[in-house]
């Protein structure tokens, strides 16, 4: 079906530039998207100004409305006017900008119809190949959880179309739409592992497609082979990256493409697929990539087959492969396929720590369950067990637990001291005691920095292993005010309490500047349109009065007895 | 100890550290408004029914604050500002006297010998001699909480808070309920300053009128409804840029004729200032307030001065983060400032 294969090429590019987000995610970025002859993503290795940003992405439009979306920010900061045959203002871009350029003029030629996704995770361009395309599509293409908490906003559009502060999963992803994924416990699996899992998932549920597919690119030399077994005959075989000379990899560049090999780009850009039919152009991209591979390799065109299984890894190491001119040809594919020796020992041992702290956590469940009938005068048998494994732990357990669901920190339990069983059996390794900790927080994700705090919440010392900075690299400490003027101090809404059984002296008064039928004499100003009509004094009360004088003289010549004339409507309402 | 309290015409704010946490900072905020209720028995009970605390004045049954909005079905009536047009009531004294207990409510109890609280007052727009009495009201009122009182302009504060990219260098514009102000800054240093009343309940108003969004009381007599005409320009959140419908290109001429105002003011201020940046480097422009979030707002204000500018300034203009907070917070840095490492023992 035509929409099922526009879909499944959104898909394929939205895991193919979130695989490539992941890798950059270490560097500042800039994304472009909108009226552009090439959206995509920037690496900001220098500072560079918005209008540049802009210009390198080939606007369409000679002036064009460029609206800016800073980095965390729910809202667009500023949108700007930008001539390309004007000076350039100077603004400078900062990291995790979404540029979204909107052409003042008619078209040059039809723009790749884009949109922007950011997540906690970074920012990710999805090319939009049909217009039915909506938001679950794009969760789903990138691998978010819709169901779990998160929260997804529409921050930009353009055409001057609102922005959606909350949008469906059935809203139609337009071009230029910017979308915000809050998703405090839905995620994106930030590793090249986790573009796989997403795009398994997605392509068990359309089967009927095939992809062609990219042999194995020869190895060089003799350096050992690391291939996962679901990958063998799928995938280029990876090398030890210990072997390799330390080297970046670039992408493909917009602005200044490299003149030689050796010269890298100054502003680089993720090149996202252009519209048109998806097997096209993977079929231009596979021949592309069979001259570009013969050229470093020296082996002959590969033919192409047809396959279901990760075209977009092949394709990733078509790209990476097209696109960098490195001494050895295998190195970007290793780099852009986000496989390694390391890597996999990173997988595995996370895989393993997530092992030892579902066991911790399910023992300390089980624990406390029992401490809690013990508690009730239940089975007294086990409450003497919990008390030899977790006597302290427990009772802070307790107490958390009973205003919050959530769990407690495995640091804070390592902390326990000694006797503890938990704490001997991850306990020994700093590190680890920390990784395990960042798992699992208190009050809402935050573990509390500072030792006082810490102190607080768990009733021991802070312990080493959390206050250690693991990422190797001292944190700028910063001063309060600094804080302050950065805006990063927290700020926690409490609601004013005002006295019970309130007596006030005095008669309240209606909001007189609010009645509209009389005439307005205290609206504040300006009065564009009535102050030329303003009447001296108050119609209203004359016209009262020349009805009850009317009554009146009516009813004297009646001979019926007619109501005193005081009129009482001041305009005021009191 | 510091805190800052911003008395603006339609919300107000205070900033406080976290008495739990000293590295945290805690917000009070709540409308200044009130809703009269009659004082019937079935209006007291609906009201404990309903779990809505509320005063008792003479002959009324008074809602203050956020609450308000919850009784204000029971009386028919928009609700009543404490600080109308940005003018302490003269004659409303359960006005006053709801100020004053809003006030004891939202500032934290002094647990130092002295304690400093940076304020701003309304009605700056309305004169010197309206700001004067609003000034001598409020400062007083601090005072009965033990604190010194601090004084500060909205537009100052603000630059404070949201201006740090551009070193305090530039024209913060703080778009109120009641008040624009805006003020020139160069390192910190006020050049100029200016507010004139007018302001987004101006607008909401006029909207009301226009399209005769009005309630009626029991009596018969008829009032706008301006707190619906803020509910749908909050909720549809329209573009200013791009108005879809009459409602919306009312509110964007609206507030075309405000940005005009202040585009002007800005701009013929800034011909006889020397603000101290490079040449042909724009001037940084922070909006503030909460006008500002307003959608389309900085667009139309920087589309505005460049129409207004008779010289060849060019203008950067940005929404500040949180815009709606950045006076109090402003306020609160300084008194950081203020108390500074000599004020050690006003800072703990």
């Amino acid at each position: 079906m035509d929409w099922r294969k526009h879909f499944l090429c959104c898909c394929v590019v939205a895991a193919t530039c979130h695989t490539i987000a992941a890798q950059d995610a270490s560097q500042a970025t800039l994304t472009v998207i909108g009226d552009v002859a090439s959206p995509g993503k920037f690496a900001l290795q220098t500072p560079i100004t918005i209008r540049s940003a802009v210009a390198g992405a080939s606007p369409l439009a000679e002036a064009v409305n460029v609206t800016v979306l800073r980095h965390g920010q729910p809202r667009s900061q500023w949108t700007k006017l930008i001539r390309l045959s004007a000076r350039d203002s100077g603004e400078n871009a900062a990291n995790g900008d979404v540029l979204v350029v909107e052409a003042l003029s008619q078209l040059q030629q039809p723009a790749p119809r884009t949109a922007a996704v950011r997540t906690t995770t970074g920012t990710t361009v999805i090319a939009i190949e049909d217009s039915g395309v909506v938001v679950g599509d794009v969760l789903q293409g990138l691998g978010i959880d819709s169901s779990v908490n998160s929260r997804v906003r529409i921050s930009a559009r353009m055409r001057g179309q609102r922005s959606l502060q909350q949008a469906g999963t059935s809203t139609l992803v337009q071009h230029g739409d910017v979308l915000t994924v809050d998703a405090p416990l839905g995620f994106i699996q930030a590793s090249a592992g986790a573009a796989e899992s997403a795009y398994s998932e997605w392509n068990s549920q359309s089967t009927n497609v095939r992809y062609p597919e990219v042999p194995p690119i020869p190895t060089l030399g003799a350096a050992p082979l690391i291939v996962s077994p679901g990958e063998a005959g799928l995938v280029p075989p990876v090398p030890d990256m210990a072997s390799w000379p330390s080297q970046e990899m670039h992408t493909d560049s917009l602005v200044a493409r490299p003149e030689t090999d050796s010269e890298v780009p100054e502003t680089s850009v993720t090149k996202t697929p252009q519209r048109g039919d998806m097997e096209e152009s993977l079929s231009e991209d596979t021949s592309d990539v069979v001259v570009s591979l013969e050229q470093q390799l020296g082996v002959s065109p590969v033919p192409r087959e047809l396959s279901t299984l990760r075209p977009a890894k092949s394709r990733e190491t078509q790209t990476a492969s097209k696109t960098r001119v490195l001494p050895s040809a295998v190195q970007p594919t290793v780099a852009a396929s986000g496989r390694s020796y390391g890597t996999d020992l990173i997988v595995i041992s996370v895989l393993l720590l997530g092992g030892v702290w579902m066991f911790i956590r399910s023992y300390r469940a089980s624990a406390m369950a029992v401490s809690r009938t013990g508690s009730a005068g239940g089975r007294e048998g086990h409450v003497a067990v919990t008390a030899n494994v977790l006597p302290t732990a427990t009772q802070t357990e307790g107490a958390l637990l009973q205003s919050s669901d959530q769990t407690v920190s495995g640091a804070a339990v390592s902390a326990r001291g000694s006797g503890n069983v938990v704490s001997e059996s991850y306990g020994g390794s700093a590190s680890t005691a920390a990784s395990v900790g960042s798992f699992h927080r208190v009050d809402g994700g935050h573990v509390p920095e500072s030792a006082t705090e810490y102190a607080k919440v768990y009733g021991t010392p802070r312990p080493a292993a959390l206050t250690a900075d693991t990422s190797g690299r001292q944190a700028p400490q910063r001063s309060r005010l600094d804080n302050l003027l950065r805006n990063a101090v927290p700020i926690d809404h409490v609601t004013p309490q005002l006295p019970a059984d309130l007596n006030l002296y005095g008669r309240a008064q209606n909001p007189p500047q609010y009645r509209a039928d009389s005439e307005h004499t205290t609206i504040n100003a300006p009065h564009f349109e009535r102050s030329r009509t303003r009447v001296q004094g108050n119609v209203a009360e004359n016209r009262l009065s020349r009805i009850l004088q009317a009554e009146a003289v009516a009813a004297k010549a009646s001979g019926v007895s007619a109501p005193p004339v005081t009129s009482r409507h001041d305009g005021n309402g009191t | 100890m510091i805190c800052s309290i911003d008395f603006g015409s339609s919300v107000i704010r205070s900033l406080f550290p976290n008495p739990e946490a000293p590295e945290r900072l805690c917000l009070s905020s709540t409308r200044s408004e009130y809703t009269i209720v009659p004082d019937t028995d079935v209006h007291r009970k609906t009201l404990f029914g309903q779990g809505v605390p509320f005063a008792v004045c003479e002959g009324a049954l008074l809602v203050i604050g956020n609450d308000a909005a919850r009784a204000r079905w029971m009386s028919r009536l928009p609700a009543s500002p404490l600080l109308s047009e940005g003018r302490i009531p003269q004659s409303d004294a359960p006005a006053r006297q709801i100020l004053y207990e809003l006030t004891q409510a939202m500032l934290p109890p002094l647990t130092t010998r002295r304690g400093v609280c940076v304020m701003t007052v309304p009605g700056a727009g309305q004169g010197e001699a309206v700001a004067g009495l609003n000034e001598e009201f409020l400062t007083r009122l601090v005072r009965m909480k033990g604190y010194t009182p601090i004084v500060i302009g909205a537009a100052e504060a603000a630059m404070l808070g949201a201006c740090l990219d551009s070193l305090f260098t530039g024209v913060s514009v703080v778009i109120g309920a009641e008040t624009v102000s805006w003020c020139i800054a160069r390192r910190g240093l006020v050049l100029a300053t200016e507010s004139f009343a007018m302001g987004t309940r101006w607008v909401d108003m006029e909207i009301a009128r226009r399209f005769g969004v009005q309630v009626w009381d029991a009596e018969g007599r008829v009032f706008l409804d301006t707190d619906q005409a803020v509910s749908w320009r909050i909720q549809s959140d329209p573009n200013l840029r791009s108005p879809r419908d009459d409602q919306e290109t009312a509110l964007s001429g609206l507030f075309g004729v405000l940005i005009r105002k202040i585009a002007e003011t800005i701009t013929g201020a800034v011909e006889t200032l020397d603000i101290g940046l490079r040449p042909f480097q724009a001037i940084p422009v922070m909006v503030s307030g909460g006008g500002a979030l307003m959608a389309g707002l900085p667009e139309m204000l920087h589309a505005s001065l460049l129409e207004c500018e008779a010289r060849s300034h060019r203008y950067s203009v940005a929404r500040t983060t949180s815009p709606e907070l950045a006076v109090v917070r402003g306020a609160y840095v300084y008194g950081e400032l203020e108390t500074g490492p000599g004020c050690a023992e006003i800072a703990a």
